[in-house]
């Protein structure tokens, strides 16, 4: 082979090897820093954002739910964010957060004599996104069947809620705005897309089945 | 003068093994982000998840990741020359695929910043393995025969 051609084929490797690495450093920082403008934000992921309700102090309330949990929840959830939202006649709603902080949970429980008690968490980034529900189902339930679910801060459940004022009027409490409640005679639609306060995203609500008895 | 080659080669074998180690950090960075914006968040500067976003497929990450595989292999290329740096680059890339593979499942739990999760992201990615089944291809001396000239 030529020498000089050799030499020239070299200085060119060289050169685009020099410009593949000098280039793409920036490009990769450039691409970086333009990807979260890229994303349409929904909601910050802290508590005050998502759940306000277990930043505040605990009240006497909040105090008789997490007094009657079982035991074994105090090992899951970090006890000093268990907040009561909302009642009703069938029953008690409340929120609380896992001990890693990571998670939000809702806590249903039926008011009988029985206090069946069903808990389910989602991680904050999924619960921003779906919320939380956790559904009810057994002979002993005076409400039937039934799915809580806890939504979180600026999502507006009116539209839900509008779906049966008789049912939904009953439910009391600081964080009723945010918690519907689904029995046999307070019926959901399978699919709702929601306003969000603070992002053009809607929420998108998606009614979770159980089995009748 | 043997005494400055030596130098230089060895400078040249600990900025190769330093290049691998941030390589894998900013490969862990990146997959970290694109599984956080395919599941709708963005990771912060704590390592976790910071704000909720709507799910997309962030397509100028993925490009973020090829312009770096182009990089890597430009200067894979540059160093190969010394054993020593090939030796650096193929350690550095196996440490962090074991390591984080043995770091994985504990640390989903308990990320405590984003530089672990960079690491154990950047060590698990398949484009690291991909990366490391490139150079220790590489290392394998290759017999060539090239046609006899006419």
């Amino acid at each position: 082979m030529n020498p000089q051609l050799h030499g020239t084929k070299g200085l060119l490797v060289k050169r685009a090897s020099k410009l593949a690495v000098g280039g793409s450093i920036p490009l990769v920082a450039l691409l970086l820093g333009i990807s979260p403008s890229l994303a349409q934000p929904i909601t910050p992921l802290d508590n005050s954002s998502l759940v306000p309700s277990v930043t505040e102090p605990q009240s006497e309330a909040d105090k008789a739910v997490l007094a009657s949990l079982h035991k074994d929840l105090n090992d899951t959830l970090d006890t000093s964010t268990v907040r009561l939202l909302a009642e009703d006649a069938n029953g008690k709603y409340a929120v609380a957060l896992t001990k890693s902080g990571n998670e939000v949970c809702i806590i249903s429980q039926v008011k009988n004599e029985l206090q069946v008690t069903g808990t389910s968490c989602a991680r904050k980034e999924k619960f921003a996104q779906d919320g939380v529900s956790i559904g009810l189902q057994g002979t002993s339930l005076s409400a039937g069947n039934s799915v809580t679910y806890l939504f979180p801060l600026g999502v507006d459940a009116t539209p839900l809620k509008g779906q049966s004022k008789s049912a939904q009027g009953q439910l009391n409490g600081k964080g009723a705005a945010h918690v519907i409640v689904q029995t046999a005679t307070n019926p959901l639609p399978d699919k709702a897309e929601l306003k969000r306060d603070n992002s053009s995203v809607s929420f998108k609500f998606q009614k979770l089945h159980v089995a009748e008895r | 003068m043997k005494t400055e080659t030596v130098a230089r080669s060895s400078t040249q074998t600990v900025v190769a093994a330093l290049v691998t180690a941030i390589t894998v950090l900013v490969i862990g960075y990146i997959s970290a982000q694109i599984e956080g914006a395919t599941k709708g968040y963005l990771v912060d500067l704590s390592g976790t998840p910071g704000v909720a976003i709507e799910k997309r497929y962030p397509f100028e990450l993925q490009l973020a990741l090829l312009l770096i595989g182009i990089a890597a292999i430009a200067a894979y290329r540059r160093v190969s020359g010394s054993r020593a740096s090939r030796v650096a680059v193929v350690s550095v890339l196996g440490l962090a695929v074991v390591a984080a593979g043995l770091a994985f499942m504990p640390a989903q739990s308990t990320i405590p910043n984003l530089f672990s999760l960079s690491a154990v992201y950047g060590g698990v990615s398949p484009f690291t393995l991909a990366l490391l089944a490139g150079v220790v291809f590489d290392m394998v001396p290759l017999q060539r025969q090239d046609p006899p000239l006419k």
